[in-house]
C-alpha cells in the first residue's frame, strides 16, 4: 500500500517509509503518531520567516518531528533526521492548541520546525480549529510532496514558505537525498495559484552567479512579486567543519538578482541590511527589519497606505 | 554615541546601538582598533571547547589595547556543552580544566586582582513539571531554569497550583508587589499572575524547546563558591562593591564568571558566599550577571525573572541587537565613570546587557546558532 502524501510515494506494506511517520491502519495510511507536538513557542512572523504576510504578528511555530528528506545540512537535524533518546510527542487536540494560541497573543499558527507532509493530516486538522477561531495558518514546506498532498496544502494554508535549496537534480541528489528537483518546482507553480507564498533558499555552501540567477528567472516567471528570501546559513550537521559562506561575495550576486525579482531579501546573518521591504517603484522603505542573526529578523516598524506606497501608490503584495 | 558592530565570519558591519541604523561616518576610533582585532578571532561556537580559550584570547587582547581597570570574563561553554550533549566523564573533567588553565593563564598574563565566582554546578534533571491541569501553558526560558510564569490565568488555577508537585515556592503578582512596594511600574506590569520556582533540578516547559532534549540542568545553589585575592564578600550583592572599593585603591579588578561550575569543579580555594535574596534564589546565569554588575536585588532590574514572551517580542524598537531587552541597567559597575572598563565573553547578549562596560566583546549567537563576534563600544568617558 502505497502512501501518497509525499513524492517517494513509499510502500508502507513493506515496513516504514522514508520519513518513518505513516503507518497503514485498518487498510488506510495513517499518521503514527496523530495530532502530537514536539514543539510550540511564539516567535515574530519574520522569524520563520514570512514577509509578506501578517508583518509584525505574533505566530505560535508548531511541529513535529521526521522529514522526507535528508539535508547534509539540516538546521534540525535533531528532530527531522535522527531519533534521540527521550524526544517524545505530547498530544494536544487542535481546540487546546488555538487556546494556547490565542493565550500567547498568537495571530497565526504556522507548522514548522520540521517538514508539515510528514504530518499533514494533523496540520490539516490543527488548520481548520485555527481557522474557525479566527487565525491564520501558514507552513513551511520542502516541497516535495504530491500534487494531492500540494492541493490540500494550498487549499487548507493562508500562506506557505516553499523551500528551493537549488535548480539542479544534482544538487538535491547529492546534498538532500532526493532524486529530483522537479516536483518542488511543479508545486511552487501549483501553491502560488492556492495560496500566498514565498520561496526559501537556503545557503550553506558558496552558490554560483548563474544559479542565482536561474533561480530568480524561475520565480519570476511564476510570478514576479512572489518574495525570495536567499538565507544564510552557518554550516552545521554533516558540514560543520566546511568553510563559511562569503557574505561580501553573495551580496554582490543578491544586487544582481535584484533586477529580477523585485523582492529579494538576504538574510539569517546579523547585522543585514538586505530584510527591509522597498516599493519597486520609489525604493521607498515600506516593511522595515532588523535582522539578528540566526533565526530570521525582527520586525521594525511598517510605512503602508494599506496595501499601497504611501509615497507613490504603487500595489504592494502583503497580507495584513 | 554608542556603536555596535558585527563581526560575521570577517563580513562587519557598524550599527548605532541604540537604533540599530548603520553608520555612514564612523568616527570612533576605539571602533575602528575593534574592527581590526575581531577578525583575526573568530568565535569557535557555542559547544565548541576552544570558546574557552577564546575568551581568554579576547580577553588579552582587549586589556592589552584598553588597558580596563575592571573586566569581566564570562564563560559559558561548560554550562552549554553539558546541556547540550551527552558527555564522559572524562571529557565532564576535561572542559572543567580547560577553564580553569585558562583562568590561570589569564591571571598570570596580567596584572589584574581576581574574583572568581563559580555559578553552579550541573546536575540529572530530576523530573519535568506537570503543567496538565493549568487552564494554559506556562512560560519559561532559558534566562532563568527553576523559574515559570502563569500569564492569562483563570480562576481555578490558584488551586491547581497550590496542588502541583515539585514546586519549592509561587508568589501571585500582587502579593509580590505588596512585599516590594519600591519595583519599578514597569516590573509589576510585567509580572506574571503567577511566578512559580521549581523544587532543585526540576524543570519547567519541554515544549519550547523545539526538540532538544536536555542532557543536564543547572544546580539550583543557595550559595557560591568564590575565590579572590581581595575582600571576601558573604552575599553574591556584595561583589559590586567589593570591587568598587578595590577600584578607588587603585587596583585593576577582573570578575570571572564560570557558569557550569559549582564547588565540585572549583580548582581554586574557595569560600562561599550567598547567592539568595529573601526567597528568590538567583539562577545560573542572568540574574547573576545582573546581581554582581549592579549590586541591586531582583525587584530592583528592570525586568522580573519571567516575562511574557508577548511583552518580550513587543519590544524591539530600541536596542534591537540586544538580544534580550529594550531597556538596559544605567547603574552598573561597567558604567562608572572614571574608570575603564571592559567585558568579554561567551554568553551571547547578557555580557553587555547586564556590564554595559565601555568595550563588551562577546559571541552573537541564537539558539546555539552561531552568527560571529559583537562588539560594543559604549558612550565614550575621558578616562
Amino acid at each position: 500500500m502505497n502512501c501518497n502524501y509525499c513524492e517517494w510515494r513509499c510502500d508502507l506494506s513493506k515496513g516504514n517509509g522514508i520519513c518513518g511517520r505513516y503507518i497503514v491502519s485498518n487498510g488506510i495510511i495513517a499518521e503514527k503518531e496523530p495530532m502530537s507536538w514536539i514543539s510550540y513557542y511564539f516567535y515574530r512572523i519574520e522569524e520563520m520567516p514570512f514577509f509578506h504576510a501578517l508583518p509584525g504578528a505574533i505566530v505560535m511555530q508548531i511541529g513535529t518531528k521526521g522529514c522526507n528528506a535528508s539535508c547534509d545540512y539540516c538546521v534540525n537535524a535533531h528532530i527531522a533526521i535522527k531519533e534521540e533518546p527521550g524526544q517524545t510527542l505530547k498530544p494536544i487536540t487542535g481546540k487546546h492548541l488555538v487556546q494556547l494560541a490565542i493565550d500567547g497573543g498568537a495571530g497565526a499558527v504556522v507548522f514548522a520546525i520540521n517538514e508539515v507532509t510528514v504530518f499533514l493530516p494533523s496540520a490539516i486538522e490543527a488548520a481548520r480549529a485555527a481557522h474557525e477561531a479566527g487565525l491564520k495558518v501558514g507552513c513551511l514546506t520542502n516541497g516535495y510532496l504530491t500534487e494531492e498532498s500540494a492541493n490540500m496544502l494550498g487549499n487548507e494554508m493562508d500562506f506557505i514558505n516553499i523551500s528551493l535549496k537549488s535548480i539542479s537534480d544534482e544538487f538535491y541528489q547529492k546534498n538532500l537525498g532526493l532524486p529530483s528537483v522537479k516536483p518542488i518546482l511543479r508545486n511552487i507553480k501549483a501553491l502560488s495559484k492556492l495560496a500566498h507564498i514565498e520561496v526559501l533558499t537556503p545557503i550553506v555552501h558558496e552558490i554560483t552567479h548563474d544559479e542565482v540567477l536561474k533561480i530568480a528567472y524561475f520565480i519570476a516567471d511564476v510570478d514576479e512579486n512572489i518574495p525570495w528570501h536567499l538565507f544564510r546559513l552557518q554550516p552545521t550537521y554533516k558540514r560543520v567543519d566546511e568553510n563559511p559562506l562569503d557574505i561580501g561575495a553573495m551580496i554582490k550576486i543578491v544586487e544582481q538578482a535584484k533586477k529580477i525579482l523585485p523582492f529579494i531579501y538576504f538574510g539569517n546573518f546579523a547585522g543585514s541590511q538586505w530584510v527591509n521591504t522597498r516599493c519597486p517603484g520609489c525604493g521607498h522603505v515600506l516593511v522595515k527589519r532588523v535582522c539578528i542573526g540566526s533565526c530570521g529578523s525582527k520586525f521594525g516598524s511598517i510605512d503602508m497606505d494599506g496595501n499601497r506606497c504611501p509615497k507613490c501608490g504603487k500595489n504592494i503584495p502583503v497580507i495584513r | 554615541m554608542a556603536n555596535i558592530m558585527l563581526d560575521v565570519n570577517g563580513w562587519q558591519t557598524v550599527l548605532n546601538f541604540e537604533t540599530g541604523e548603520p553608520v555612514e561616518d564612523l568616527n570612533d576610533l576605539i571602533m575602528e582598533d575593534m574592527m581590526k582585532i575581531t577578525p583575526a578571532l573568530p568565535y569557535p561556537g557555542d559547544t565548541n571547547p576552544e570558546s574557552v580559550d577564546w575568551t581568554v584570547d579576547v580577553a588579552l587582547a582587549v586589556s592589552d589595547y584598553y588597558n580596563p581597570d575592571f573586566i569581566m570574563l564570562a564563560f559559558s561553554t561548560q554550562q552549554i556543552i553539558k546541556i547540550n550533549e551527552q558527555l564522559t566523564p572524562e571529557e565532564s573533567v576535561a572542559i572543567n580544566e580547560r577553564i580553569f588553565k585558562q583562568v590561570t593563564r589569564f591571571l598570570e598574563k596580567t596584572d589584574y586582582e581576581a574574583m572568581v565566582i563559580g555559578m553552579g554546578g550541573m546536575q540529572d534533571i530530576k523530573g519535568v513539571i506537570d503543567q496538565s491541569k493549568l487552564s494554559t501553558g506556562l512560560t519559561s526560558t532559558m534566562c532563568a531554569y527553576h523559574y515559570a510564569g502563569l500569564f492569562m490565568s483563570r480562576e481555578n488555577d490558584a488551586d491547581v497550583i497550590k496542588n502541583m508537585e515539585h514546586i519549592k515556592y509561587a508568589i501571585t503578582k500582587d502579593d509580590f508587589k505588596a512585599a516590594h512596594p519600591e519595583m519599578k511600574d514597569a516590573y509589576y506590569g510585567m509580572l506574571p499572575d503567577y511566578l512559580l520556582m521549581s523544587s532543585d533540578g526540576y524543570v519547567f516547559n519541554e515544549m519550547g524547546k523545539r526538540g532538544i532534549v536536555h542532557k543536564k540542568t543547572p544546580r539550583m545553589m543557595h550559595e557560591l563558591p568564590v575565590y579572590t585575592t581581595l575582600e571576601r564578600p558573604n552575599h553574591i550583592l556584595e561583589v559590586r562593591g567589593i570591587l568598587e572599593r578595590a577600584m578607588d585603591e587603585g587596583k585593576k579588578v577582573a570578575l570571572i564568571m564560570l557558569e557550569g561550575t559549582g564547588t565540585e569543579d572549583f580548582k581554586f580555594p574557595y569560600n562561599m558566599m550567598g547567592n539568595q535574596t529573601e526567597w528568590f534564589v538567583h539562577d545560573q546565569g542572568l540574574s547573576q550577571y545582573l546581581a554582581v554588575a549592579t549590586g541591586k536585588p531582583f525587584y530592583n532590574y528592570d525586568y522580573p525573572p519571567i516575562v511574557n514572551s508577548v511583552n518580550y517580542l513587543n519590544t524591539s524598537e530600541k536596542y534591537p541587537y540586544s538580544q534580550h531587552f529594550s531597556v538596559l541597567p544605567e547603574d552598573t559597575i561597567g558604567r562608572r565613570p572614571d574608570k575603564r572598563t571592559a567585558a568579554v565573553g561567551t554568553r551571547s547578549g547578557f555580557i553587555h546587557e547586564t556590564t554595559m562596560a565601555d568595550i563588551c566583546v562577546e559571541c552573537h549567537s541564537r539558539q546555539l546558532s552561531m552568527s560571529g563576534v559583537f562588539v560594543l563600544v559604549n558612550d565614550p568617558k575621558d578616562v
